[in-house]
């Protein structure tokens, strides 16, 4: 393996013991991980009957380290094998697999995917809302005209949904069991009320975090988070089980480390707690899901200032031009040295991630030269426009290179995606885009072919289905071939005799009317099709699941697709658990929402979906979706004061109008966080701008993120006036900017 | 002396001797109502069954005419330990019930199915749900859980207040679960404390019954001294202590016995199987080990010795040892199997395929996976098709509401009941058509359901309606007119007898399959494993409903009346809900539909792989069933389930047994031995149950894509 001589001292001087490595983008860390483990092997350090194992973010890196290590292994003339990669969902699964029992779960316990746990979480919510109709109206305001208020009602049910999750999150980051929630609440109550009265908005969240958390139960369901709690379970109540796991896994390589939450790192911690071979690679400027996830920066830098852990760097990056490095490494100088807020400065990015580029003779040597550009508009409108048009003429130009819309929010995406659906209708014979915003594009194909197939089931004599499902399939490129747009072949499919067609009797009569003269490749494109689909009829008499299993298996060969597939079915399955009377149909229209992006499926990253851009394409996403990828030009949209606050006063995204400027999720979440902590002196508003002080700092984060994605392009935009209000470049990027002249 | 244990692996011919000996005492004259014969389970009466034919011509060639007559006039007692202990309990319940505590001792007993107790159980356990917070499982689990911890009381022979003691002593993880396990047994308590009030019999209580009431007694020790003076048992490892403990009194009071064990074996790990309790009886029999021919020295290589090397490389924990034999082929290549599970069945399917082609009788070859999915047998049909080859597929454990033939009668039971005013949607026609339809197809009955709909106007299908239209039957075939017409007529005089207004859903079922259902042209016709079925679910709604008459559930409100915990956090005022009536009929329906009843069954069946066909079964199943094949092929052997347990942290199949002494811990060392020494007896009982050539399979990727290793692969990894 080509390393670096960074890399190399890492891979060669590691012999065993805790070791922090820091990672700016682009400096290889995957690699370096993947030669570590190999290198471990190569040296027999790791017995017969053990494993190396890497821990990783994402589903798809899982492949990609496995990948590489198998290559490396084959080069080196090693037998494949003694390495392990999960993700620590998966790692997690596989502790709790070996002994549910300790976990407090039978064997076949379920995980829920995002999906069903979305779905669930809203099925909690609206249980509330319905069980305490009037309380819950009363938080809105009383005097409102009937359109104001169906849209408040609206508003004010996608926040309660928001605030149970929130709550949910939190209390199973803490540890605490609804019942323990209810105790908090009940105690505090007790107590002189002076300091901190319970907020309503915990309230409602508790009862929705008791309601949700009965559904998972009685359906014998983990979310992620419980997917956690559960192997820490388990490695706690038998110490013969957690040795016998770390003598399994002898080393212990993780990386993206600054993502893993303190429940993640403990399993890390349990596991190697005997040999204490423990290697985790992370940026911490990079810890962009602190919102979601409950991870946070601060852990792995405690990590790597303990005294028991040697810390190394890998800081030279090859993937940026000069400017574009520049501009990051001013970015994190600013935050450290100058940025307004002193808790923001030390809180926000590390003075340790400053990149160097790499030297010339490197393997992987950066884009010669780049260009950075600021692009103010008067509104959003123009921006949208004016964005698409620049990106889209810059890939007519270029067909050779790839190019990004990054957006901080799913809202303003979907106007760039509006903006570019208009220049797309002047180029028919060309895919200009890929809308990366919601459910990522595979997990759509899969849905949508999935749906189109389990439509044609549930209605097998409607052939304009067998057309659409046809469609679907040549679309997302399985099953039999042929040109979705061949009239012939569609008319002919609509005149057959479904019956006939697909389960033909002995007395033969013709399946296709009479006339009809097909040409041979026709011909057998037609009949191939009626053999597979005819085939999944059969299969429709089994349970939901089960008939989704076996049209995957039947359609789909990549392992991406396959572990798609299998999640909906299983996210379908509990669905039918939920409502024991809906029939195939619906369970086509729950899959058509997946594949339409009504409804979200996987939330994390695209990268997670196996996802990697397409030369001469635009990827539009959000900039959370866009970690882990490179494109040669990226265009950073809002790149504001509202989306990237400055300070902790001001208004905040979260906050409802009419809640009076409540925060709901916020509070709930704030006061939950105290009352756990035992933080009782804390008043509310110090609670309310250390949450906010948090945001501003994950917020820059993500400017970071957003501009280390770029290889050589870099424009940056913003609209004077947003959401009809005079709007700002945000602070950091204009103070960085003017540093560059 | 005349108790005989025999032991050795299957295939020696234990079960042979068994029924020498069976021809040989009916042959010296002895009179056959005096023999009794223990089966582990219903399907192996067959062999002791041909057996009695074989004695029975024997007498008739000798001309022993008297004893002839006799042997015709009785016959021996083949029996499954269950169903003798029941007929006993039953025989003798006015004798036991007061002592046993029972409120209304003159009270004709009523047995209580697995469903109905579930249902029963479910009830105590709703308004203390809250108690098991902390663990995550469906209700029907934790149901389950309860029914296995007072099945394994009663089967071990401990009292059920020992029960959360004995639990919480083998447990020292870091939280505590003792409050949780005294839930568990005041739960089970109370609902022995129900059957005791309502004069109900659940399994575990009829195993009390029998063991507290009846082994103990004077009385009973004479009636079977006098009863039985002949007894011969097979697969004895496979009971439970209770079933050694009438073995024991069996060999105080009979005249000869012989017992079998087969070795390796106690496959029935979840319903008790105590392998070394069975063997505590041969201390008061002569032993007879039986050898293996199949591992002499010289023998040739086989799948039995293979079988061997691979239980010592389980055992020894020796995952490299070398293991080498002509009698396996890996249908992977070493490192690197098949990506795709679905290659992998392919892979399969072509083996069976040339099989097959090069003269081996399909039934002669099994299949064998830790689990069967729907999938896996679908895949394979398919697959096999080709090669005109059938897939014979034995599947244990399958709730009914799984199977698609108890949907399509709970189907027809909506439309037999108009009353009940719940639609049937199309596809649901469509779906039940087809199945109980022979021949007729998904596309064809869709037709139909969809003419059905046009018919029946905006209430939705409540009722079948007459469809004459021609154009209709042109397009789906004149037989099936008069098949649906059939069903259609059935149904409708059905749903206007008056008498049928208040008869029990287990009698419209029944009247069903045994009247239309049954016609040539219905699928009841044509398949007995579909017969099975059918009575199965009658069967289970009946007991339901005898169940729920006898305790008067009808008029007992359902559903809590309180407010839900949810909401006590707000503080704000509960709200009483209102309590309705139910028949039992629509509770079974209810119960069925929405997975509380969850039971799962070893079912009845002949042994018997119909013609042309493979056998798919899991690996429990081949094993308990005592199936034997010249081929097997084993599926996922690198799944981890090959090797692991149902884990289950509110029962203990270990701890609540008689080798468990109170105050030991149960640690995952100990897991760990008592996994491996499962998996050896696994793969020793398969191999040795088969003829010339173990095939096995994996892929790198299950069915999810997902990569596992389990211990079976690490033993693999030096073949």
């Amino acid at each position: 393996m080509n390393l670096r001589p960074q890399q190399a001292r890492i891979v060669n001087e590691y012999a065993g013991g805790k070791l922090a490595v820091l990672a700016v983008p682009g400096s290889g860390k995957t690699h370096t991980l993947a030669a570590l483990a190999v290198r471990l092997l190569a040296r027999g350090m790791v017995g017969p009957d053990a494993e190396v194992l890497v821990v990783t973010f994402t589903n798809s890196a899982v492949e990609n380290v496995q990948a590489r290590i198998r290559l490396a292994l084959r080069d080196l003339g090693l037998s494949d094998g003694g390495f392990r990669v999960f993700t620590l969902h998966s790692l997690a699964n596989a502790i709790v697999r070996e002994r549910p029992d300790l976990a407090g779960v039978t064997s076949d316990y379920r995980i829920d995917d995002e999906l069903s746990n979305s779905r669930a979480m809203a099925e909690a919510a609206r249980w509330f809302m319905q069980q305490e109709r009037d309380y819950w109206l009363s938080f809105l305001p009383s005097d409102l005209t009937p359109q104001q208020r169906c849209r408040l009602e609206s508003a004010w049910s996608d926040d309660t949904v928001r605030l149970g999750a929130e709550v949910t999150k939190l209390a199973k980051h803490l540890r605490l069991t609804p019942a323990d929630v209810r105790a908090l609440i009940a105690e505090r109550e007790d107590q002189a009320q002076e300091l901190m009265a319970i907020s309503p908005f915990l309230r409602i969240g508790a009862a929705i975090y008791e309601r949700y958390d009965q559904m998972l139960r009685a359906g014998g369901r983990l979310d992620f988070d419980d997917l956690i709690w559960a192997a820490i379970r388990a490695l706690n109540n038998d110490d013969d089980f957690r040795r016998r796991l770390g003598r399994r896994w002898p080393f212990i390589l993780e990386d993206e480390a600054q993502d893993s939450t303190p429940l993640q790192e403990e399993i890390l911690a349990l596991l190697s707690r005997e040999h204490g071979n423990w290697v985790r690679v992370g940026d911490p400027n990079q810890a962009i899901m602190t919102t979601f996830t409950a991870s946070d920066a601060r852990f792995f830098r405690a990590f790597k200032e303990r005294p028991d852990v040697r810390a190394m760097p890998l800081t030279v990056s090859g993937r940026s031009a000069p400017e574009i490095i520049a501009l990051a490494n001013r970015l994190v100088d600013w935050a450290t040295r100058a940025h307004p807020e002193p808790d923001v400065r030390r809180a926000a990015l590390s003075a340790d991630g400053i990149i160097q580029p790499a030297p010339p003779d490197d393997p992987q040597p950066n884009p010669p030269a780049g260009r950075i550009r600021l692009q103010p508009f008067d509104d959003e409108d123009a921006e949208a426009q004016k964005v698409a048009q620049s990106a889209v003429r810059f890939v007519l130009d270029a067909p050779d290179r790839t190019c990004a819309i990054l957006s901080p929010t799913h809202y303003f995406g979907q106007r760039i995606v509006q903006a570019l659906e208009e220049i797309q209708a002047r180029y028919p014979q060309r895919k200009l885009y890929q809308d990366q915003l919601r459910n990522p594009q595979p997990v759509r194909d899969v849905a949508r072919v999935l749906a189109q197939a389990v439509r044609f089931c549930s209605q097998p004599t409607n052939m304009n289905a067998l057309v659409d499902l046809r469609t679907a399939m040549i679309e997302a490129g399985v099953g039999p071939t042929g040109d979705a747009r061949d009239h012939r072949v569609k008319a002919l499919l609509r005149s057959a005799r479904p019956e006939r067609l697909l389960f033909p009797l002995s007395d033969a009569a013709p399946a296709l009317p009479p006339g009809l003269a097909l040409r041979e490749d026709e011909a057998r494109e037609v009949y191939a099709l009626a053999a597979l689909t005819a085939r999944w009829l059969r299969a429709s008499v089994l349970p939901v699941d089960q008939l989704i299993l076996a049209i995957a298996q039947q359609l789909f060969a990549r392992e991406n697709d396959l572990a798609i597939a299998h999640s909906l079915a299983s996210s379908l399955r509990r669905y039918m658990a939920l409502h024991p009377d809906a029939h195939l149909a619906d369970v086509a229209r729950e899959l058509d929402e997946i594949a339409s992006n009504r409804q979200r499926y996987l939330s994390s990253s695209l990268i997670e979906a196996g996802f990697q851009p397409v030369a001469g394409q635009i990827t539009v996403t959000t900039m959370h979706k866009a970690k882990g990828l490179e494109w040669d030009r990226v265009y950073l949209t809002c790149v504001d004061e509202v989306e990237f606050p400055h300070d902790a006063s001001g208004e905040f995204r979260g906050q409802a109008w009419y809640l009076a400027g409540h925060d709901p999720a916020l509070e709930a979440r704030i006061q939950l966080e105290a009352l756990a902590g035992g933080a009782a002196s804390w008043t509310a508003a110090d609670l309310v701008r250390r949450e906010r002080i948090e945001y501003v700092a994950e917020r820059l984060r993500l400017l970071y993120v957003g501009i280390t994605r770029a290889r050589a392009d870099l424009f940056i935009s913003y609209s004077r006036r947003r959401m009809e209000r005079d709007n700002s470049i945000a602070l950091a990027m204009r103070e960085v900017l003017r540093h560059a002249g | 002396m005349s108790k005989h244990y025999l032991v050795g692996h299957p295939g020696v011919g234990k079960t042979a001797r068994l029924t020498d000996r069976l021809i040989e005492l009916l042959g010296s004259g002895v009179r056959p109502d005096r023999i009794l014969i223990l089966v582990p389970q219903e399907s192996h009466v067959g062999r002791f069954k041909a057996a009695l034919a074989l004695a029975r011509d024997a007498a008739a060639a000798s001309r022993e005419g008297r004893k002839a007559r006799r042997a015709r006039l009785s016959e021996p007692e083949i029996h499954t330990f269950f169903g003798l202990a029941q007929q006993h309990v039953s025989l003798f319940f006015p004798r036991i019930a007061l002592r046993a505590g029972f409120a209304d001792p003159h009270r004709e007993p009523v047995w209580v199915n697995v469903e109905a107790a579930q249902y029963l159980l479910d009830r105590i356990v709703a308004p203390r749900i809250g108690e098991f917070e902390h663990l995550r499982m469906p209700r029907s689990r934790l149901l389950i859980q309860i029914l296995d911890d007072l099945n394994r009381a009663a089967t071990t022979g401990f009292p059920l207040e020992e029960l959360a003691d004995r639990l919480a002593s083998a447990w020292h993880g870091a939280e505590p679960r003792e409050q949780t396990y005294r839930a568990v047994q005041d739960i089970a308590l109370a609902f022995r404390r129900f059957c005791l009030r309502h004069t109900l019999v659940d399994f575990s209580l009829g195993m009390e019954l029998f063991r507290a009431h009846l082994l103990a007694a004077d009385f009973y020790r004479e009636y079977v001294a006098a009863r039985y003076r002949h007894v011969l048992a097979d697969n004895i490892e496979e009971g439970a202590p209770i079933v050694h403990d009438f073995l024991r009194l069996l060999l105080e009071t009979s005249e000869t016995a012989m017992l079998a064990e087969d070795a390796p074996g106690g496959f029935r790990v979840n319903l008790g199987a105590a392998p070394r309790s069975a063997r505590s009886l041969q201390s008061a029999c002569e032993v007879t080990p039986i050898p293996d021919p199949r591992l002499q020295p010289d023998a040739p290589d086989s799948p039995a010795r293979f079988g061997q090397a691979l239980m010592r490389a389980i055992n020894e924990r020796a995952p490299r040892l070398a293991l080498r034999s002509s009698a396996v082929e890996k249908l992977y290549d070493g490192a690197a199997p098949a990506r795709y599970w679905a290659t992998m069945v392919q892979a399969v399917a072509d083996h069976i395929g040339a099989l097959v082609r090069s003269g081996v009788a399909a039934r002669e070859i099994a299949v064998v996976a830790p689990v069967v999915e729907d999938v896996l047998w679908f895949e394979l049909e398919e697959r096999l098709r080709r090669y005109g080859v059938g897939v014979h597929a034995v599947r244990p454990s399958r709730p009914l509401h799984d199977q698609p033939l108890v949907r399509a009668l709970v189907t027809f039971a909506r439309l037999g009941h108009p009353k009940w005013a719940q639609p049937v949607s199309t596809s649901e026609l469509a779906r039940a058509l087809a199945l109980v339809i022979s021949g007729l197809d998904v596309v064809r009955a869709q037709l139909i359901a969809d003419a059905a709909r046009r018919a029946c106007g905006p209430g939705g299908i409540v009722a079948l309606p007459l469809l004459a239209e021609p154009i209709l039957w042109d397009r789906v075939g004149k037989p099936f007119h008069e098949r649906y017409t059939a069903l259609r007529d059935w149904l409708a005089a059905w749903a206007g007898g008056r008498q049928a207004q208040d008869a029990p859903l287990d009698l419209f079922w029944r009247e069903l399959t045994a009247g239309p259902m049954s016609q040539p042209g219905f699928v009841l016709g044509d398949d007995p494993e579909a017969r099975g079925v059918c009575d199965k679910l009658i069967a289970s709604a009946r007991a339901f409903r005898e169940v729920f008459e006898q305790a008067d559930l009808a008029s007992q409100p359902i559903g809590e009346s309180s407010q839900p915990p949810e909401l006590s956090v707000l503080g704000l005022s509960p709200r009483p809900e209102v309590a309705e009536r139910v028949e039992a009929g629509q509770a079974y329906v209810v119960a069925l539909m929405q997975n509380v009843l969850a039971a799962e069954y070893a079912p009845e069946r002949t042994p018997d792989v119909s013609e042309g066909s493979i056998l798919l079964a899991p690996v429990y199943t081949y094993l308990t069933d005592n199936y034997r094949s010249r081929y097997q092929f084993w599926l996922n052997v690198n799944a981890l389930n090959w090797h692991e347990r149902f884990y289950q942290p509110l029962t203990h199949p270990y701890v609540l047994s008689r080798e468990w002494s109170p105050g030991m811990r149960w640690t995952d060392d100990d897991e760990q031995r008592a996994s491996r020494d499962l998996l050896a007896r696994v793969v020793g009982g398969l191999a040795f149950r088969c003829r010339d050539k173990i095939y096995l399979a994996a892929s790198g990727l299950t069915m999810a894509g997902q990569e596992e290793s389990g211990m079976l692969a690490q033993a693999l990894r030096g073949l």
